[in-house]
């Protein structure tokens, strides 16, 4: 199979007056073209940085990032514009991504303008409104400024910029937690109709589970900076192993009334990524944690796909 | 009839809130009724803008007057109008009798003060007889109630994480032993593992203490999880409202099927999800007839010509649908 994007043992860290954020701690994983990856984990386990790292906003601490194959880790200048038109962001706030003083139309074309692509202004005008049309922004908003657009909207703006230029892969990150549930559901099930049509991979970062299930043919489950469970969507739903997937899962408030969601208990909140200690980040909220536990821990292939970082993982399942 | 009215401690009857903005008017909460008991927690569901916020805030009056008018409607607290009060009356009253639990733990603490001191000052507004060192120790006791050690009193908001913080906020809601509590989304801006400690302790503590509560939320699993009866808002209006089971089991309002269906189930891989079509009205110039028609996939020429009325479609069960109110 064509794997698109390739990590491998990627590491960044952040130097604080402290020591070092182990934002991202040795991460590993592949994305297949037009497919789609959840990174899952609370705010603070470092999937946006991951999400960043990759298509290089962040300079990567050490590993190695490889799109098609080639490695784009350490690229510069041409090589790099090259490779930027390839990878793109959609970011979480729709409110703060957006600059103020320009308007809807302006905002989409601009990276159109930018790449050359586009000679004649006949041509640059038809691309902005079929980007504007394939998001299902009227095209009585071109005019319009941000701030005159709700949050739906201002996201399908937000969209249409990142996938301007055809991007393969687009990470999305947070993309619908800002915004309201029926606005949510329009806006999701846009991003899975452009890949079907357009066929680009996502790397879809959220802290919402039940969001990814939808979304993802993949999902990575992180705790401060570390892969804990990596295993394919239905897998991982249905034979959860790692006890922190566990408790994530029963931390979600059910709508159905009758069958209330036994809920794990989790001791206290997420520690510091400053500086950890080498066992298991996290076994100091773990219930199931023993001495083992704070030894090193490998991410190991449980069943084909399934892979878990938890000593203890026959023991507790 | 007296006996009804005597059972409900909190009365809320046809509040009507406007903002002014420019020439425009928004119309913010348009004529919102409900009553609740003692001990009881009242959900108020909707999306952002639909008024669940102003109606907190008109209950406690901190209304900003301008841009917001109170245009008129009663809120009665155990048989007292508080419309009718002074601000001074009513400054009695807040804190004491009705707290509120903000949306946002990082903005609604002080950043000069330490929490223990932010505790304090609620108590010794409240409790002008008692001597300082009573209260410093009770705001301590406060302390150790939302499980955060009475040695972090004089720590200051920033050292503490966002979880902790929003302990803090309930503590100070909860320092006076208020009669009702008004929780303004209180858990959006947590993640979900520290979300459910939050919740299990509002849970816990309205239970030791018999407080009623309003909780604010677009959540409906958090509702599930929290409130005996629930308030479905739309454009500053209750459609449906009932317990917990008739609207969750015999969910009627087409906006309030809309809302369930359009949330991503964890239980099942579906690939496509139901979403409501189109957006949630203009405040500032609602449709003539009923405010969801323009979304509604069910709606009429008599939806979209007459505004409909809150019917009981079965005991304690009201909608506002000019369809689903006939059928049954």
């Amino acid at each position: 199979m064509a794997e698109l994007i390739e990590v491998r043992n990627l590491k960044k860290y952040f130097k604080v007056p402290a020591g070092y954020n182990h934002a991202v701690d040795d991460v590993s994983f592949t994305i297949r073209k037009g497919e789609t990856l959840g990174v899952v984990g609370e705010s603070g386990c470092g999937k946006s940085t991951l999400g960043r790292a990759i298509i290089r906003l962040h300079e990567a601490t050490d590993g190695q990032v490889l799109l098609n194959g080639e490695d784009i880790t350490h690229i510069k200048g041409r090589a790099l514009e090259r490779v930027r038109e390839k990878m793109q962001i959609i970011f979480q706030d729709p409110y703060s991504s957006l600059n103020p003083r320009m308007t809807i139309e302006e905002t989409i074309r601009e990276p159109l303008q930018y790449s050359g692509r586009f000679r004649k202004r006949a041509d640059l005008d038809a691309e902005t409104n079929r980007l504007m049309d394939l998001v299902g922004i009227d095209e009585r908003l071109r005019a319009s400024y941000p701030h005159e657009l709700d949050g739906g909207r201002r996201q399908r703006v937000g969209i249409a910029r990142a996938l301007a230029l055809n991007p393969e892969f687009v990470v999305c990150d947070e993309p619908v937690s800002a915004l309201d549930v029926s606005i949510q559901a329009q806006v999701l099930n846009l991003l899975m109709d452009l890949q079907e049509e357009l066929g680009m991979a996502y790397m879809f970062v959220t802290h919402d589970l039940s969001v990814v299930r939808h979304i993802s043919n993949n999902i990575c489950v992180m705790y401060l900076g570390q892969l804990v469970e990596k295993a394919p969507t239905d897998e991982l739903f249905e034979n959860t192993l790692h006890p922190y997937t566990k408790a994530l899962l029963s931390a979600i408030p059910s709508v159905d009334i009758d069958h209330p969601m036994q809920r794990i208990q989790m001791r206290g909140e997420i520690t510091s990524p400053i500086n950890p200690k080498p066992g298991c980040r996290f076994a100091s909220r773990c219930p199931y944690a023993t001495e083992a536990c704070s030894q090193p821990q490998k991410l190991e292939e449980v069943s084909p796909g399934h892979f878990v970082s938890c000593c203890r993982v026959k023991e507790v399942n | 009839m007296s006996e009804k009215q005597n059972e409900a401690f909190l009365s809320v009857k046809d509040i009507e809130v406007i903002y002014t903005s420019g020439k425009k008017i928004v119309h913010a909460v348009n004529g919102v009724s409900f009553d609740m008991k003692r001990g009881e927690t009242l959900g108020l569901v909707g999306e952002t803008g639909a008024g669940k916020t102003t109606i907190a805030r008109a209950i406690l009056r901190i209304l900003p007057d301008p841009p917001a008018i109170f245009k008129g409607g009663r809120i009665e607290l155990d048989g007292v109008n508080l419309i009718d009060l002074t601000e001074e009356e009513m400054l009695k009253i807040r804190g004491d009798k009705i707290a509120m639990i903000f949306q946002d733990p990082m903005t609604a603490l002080n950043p000069l003060m330490t929490v223990g001191d932010q505790i304090l000052e609620v108590l010794q507004l409240h409790n002008k007889s008692e001597s300082k060192e009573e209260l410093i120790k009770r705001a301590g006791d406060m302390l150790e109630l939302v499980n955060i050690p009475r040695e972090r009193y004089g720590e200051y908001p920033h050292q503490f994480s966002g979880g902790m913080k929003q302990r803090v906020v309930i503590a100070m809601a909860l320092a006076c032993d208020p009669q009702l509590l008004l929780a303004d989304e209180p858990t959006t801006a947590l993640d979900v593992t520290i979300q459910a400690q939050v919740l299990d302790l509002i849970r816990e503590l309205r239970e030791k203490y018999q407080t009623s509560m309003i909780l604010i939320t677009h959540d409906l699993g958090v509702v599930a999880e929290t409130c005996d009866k629930v308030a479905v808002i739309y454009a500053g209006e209750i459609v449906e409202y009932g317990d917990k089971r008739s609207i969750y089991k015999h969910t009627t309002h087409p906006y309030t099927i809309g809302l369930f269906d359009s949330l991503p189930d964890i239980s099942v891989q579906a690939n496509r999800l139901k979403p409501i079509s189109g957006m949630p009205p203009d405040p500032t110039d609602l449709p003539e007839g009923c405010a969801f028609s323009p979304r509604c996939p069910y709606a009429t020429e008599e939806c979209r010509a007459a505004h409909p009325q809150l019917r009981e479609i079965a005991p304690g069960h009201f909608v506002r649908c000019c369809l689903r109110g006939k059928e049954e």
